[in-house]
């Protein structure tokens, strides 16, 4: 698993670097919206790898050498946890820094909400990669454009009464908070045996 | 002990079948596995290392079931190199090393630089600038750096010019001077496997057409070039394969059935093969 994660992170190094830049100009600007794309971009680092994977047609030579099917499966899947881990502690270490700085106390709501987008993020990831390993990148990226397009006309469409719901105290958001986290731990975990499913059946 | 064993290996595509193969790699030995393109020689590869489900038949690599849990460990003594299917495009030899490392336990970074140098690969530049021969040499310094018992080599040498396939066969004869290594190496290049391999396979539309010795198999069949009407006088097991040309009929035939004092001619495996393949009139 440590080989196909490095082999992962090579792939990604240059990207790697632009994204970091990215993230910390993101995390600077105060907007949580800015944060969000950071970590939506994240969670789609895995597709990358897959991307350049089929190209050179890795998966064919991966599956010859001492890993199994479900190796290659799990490692995007990590991929993708490590990618919106550190970009969560990214976004959450420059706003504390910056809170510092200006004297500005660092409010629940700003660590919740980056938190809350992070689960949303593996959310995303979760119905995202089976849609890649059934269907390859080229046509996998159509399912998760729709999928973009869907979760930002619910978020948009639910924002409002979710905030209502906090304002009225009817959800707290540590409730919401642990609700989020056990979606997005349920999801994940359908996800990653849905993939491994489809992935051992593939002809690669 | 065996390094390869296929018995009745059957594998059912739309429009392709590989029927019923089986055939024997002993260790210590280079197979060579030849037929044309689409003949079923990639299939046979990925049967042999699991990496497609077979329809029938069964499959033992170093001793082991191939469908078995502890083929995952039989992998590590076997160093792969396909043909078209590389490591990822933007990693370059030192990276490519560096990923090995953690997937072979008994990754040798000494021996992989070595080769590195042998093969004059060079050790910066991205695998995507590499050009078809480097990319050959790459994978193959890969596969000959974990201490492998059996290499796997599919059309490792096509495409090559004949400066790196000579370097190429040349690391291949090295290689088994070890007596428990083993190769198996598919190729349409008959003339690189009749240098390298002691023992021919020959797959023709998804069946095995033969599997022999090589040695025997230019001791067993000649070519004899006469007319017709002289062939026809031949019993029907003595011709393997005949083709009409302006000039009379040249025939593939059993060297011990042929009539004493027919003058016969010593043949190469190519010219087996092509009668084998597409030769006959009477096949």
């Amino acid at each position: 698993m440590k080989g196909l994660l490095l082999k992962d992170f090579y792939t990604l190094l240059k990207q790697l670097k632009l994204y970091l830049v990215f993230i910390i100009i993101l995390s600077v600007i105060p907007s949580m919206n800015l944060t969000s794309i950071g970590i939506v971009y994240a969670a789609m680092l895995p597709i990358t790898v897959i991307a350049f994977d089929e190209r050179s047609k890795w998966d064919q030579l991966a599956v010859m050498m001492p890993y199994t099917r479900s190796d290659l499966v799990f490692s995007k899947f990590l991929v993708g946890y490590i990618g919106v881990a550190v970009t969560c502690f990214i976004a959450l270490g420059i706003q504390t820094v910056i809170g510092a700085i200006t004297g500005q106390g660092f409010t629940t709501e700003q660590v919740l909400a980056v938190i809350l987008t992070s689960f949303a993020g593996l959310i995303l990831l979760a119905i995202n990669l089976p849609f890649m390993f059934w269907l390859g990148v080229e046509r996998g990226r159509i399912v998760f454009m729709v999928l973009i397009a869907g979760t930002i006309f619910l978020g948009m469409m639910s924002a409002d009464s979710a905030k209502q719901i906090i304002e009225q105290n009817t959800i707290t958001p540590w409730i919401l908070l642990l609700i989020s986290a056990a979606s997005a731990a349920i999801i994940n975990v359908a996800s990653v045996l849905i993939s491994y499913r489809v992935y051992q059946k593939k002809s690669v | 002990m065996n390094a390869i064993e296929l018995n009745s290996v059957t594998k059912r595509y739309d429009g392709f079948q590989l029927d019923k193969v089986s055939f024997t790699l002993p260790r210590g030995a280079i197979l060579g596995l030849v037929g044309e393109n689409g003949a079923g020689k990639s299939t046979t590869i990925k049967l042999i290392m699991n990496a497609i489900r077979r329809d029938g038949g069964a499959i033992r690599v170093l001793g082991e079931d191939n469908t078995s849990e502890a083929f995952r460990a039989v992998k590590e003594d076997i160093g792969i190199v396909l043909d078209e299917a590389y490591f990822p495009e933007v990693l370059n030899a030192v990276q490519v090393g560096a990923v090995m490392k953690q997937t072979y336990r008994r990754w040798d970074n000494n021996v992989y630089q070595n080769h590195l140098k042998l093969l004059d690969i060079p050790q910066k530049k991205v695998f995507r600038e590499f050009s078809r021969g480097m990319k050959m040499k790459l994978a193959l310094a890969v596969a000959l750096s974990h201490q492998p018992k059996l290499l796997i080599l599919d059309e490792a040498t096509s495409g090559l010019d004949p400066m790196v396939r000579d370097e190429i066969l040349t690391l291949f004869n090295n290689f088994t001077r070890n007596e428990e290594h083993s190769i198996l190496l598919s190729s349409h290049i008959v003339s690189d496997l009749e240098k390298v391999c002691d023992y021919i396979a020959f797959l023709h539309e998804g069946k095995l057409v033969l599997c022999e010795e090589k040695d025997r198999l230019l001791e067993e069949y000649a070519i004899v070039k006469t007319s017709q009407s002289v062939l026809d006088q031949l019993s029907a097991d003595t011709i393997i394969s005949t083709k009409s040309g302006p000039y009379g009929v040249e025939a593939l035939v059993k060297r011990e059935r042929a009539p004493h004092g027919m003058q016969t001619e010593f043949t190469t495996l190519e010219t087996i093969i092509l009668f084998l393949a597409k030769g006959g009139d009477r096949a």
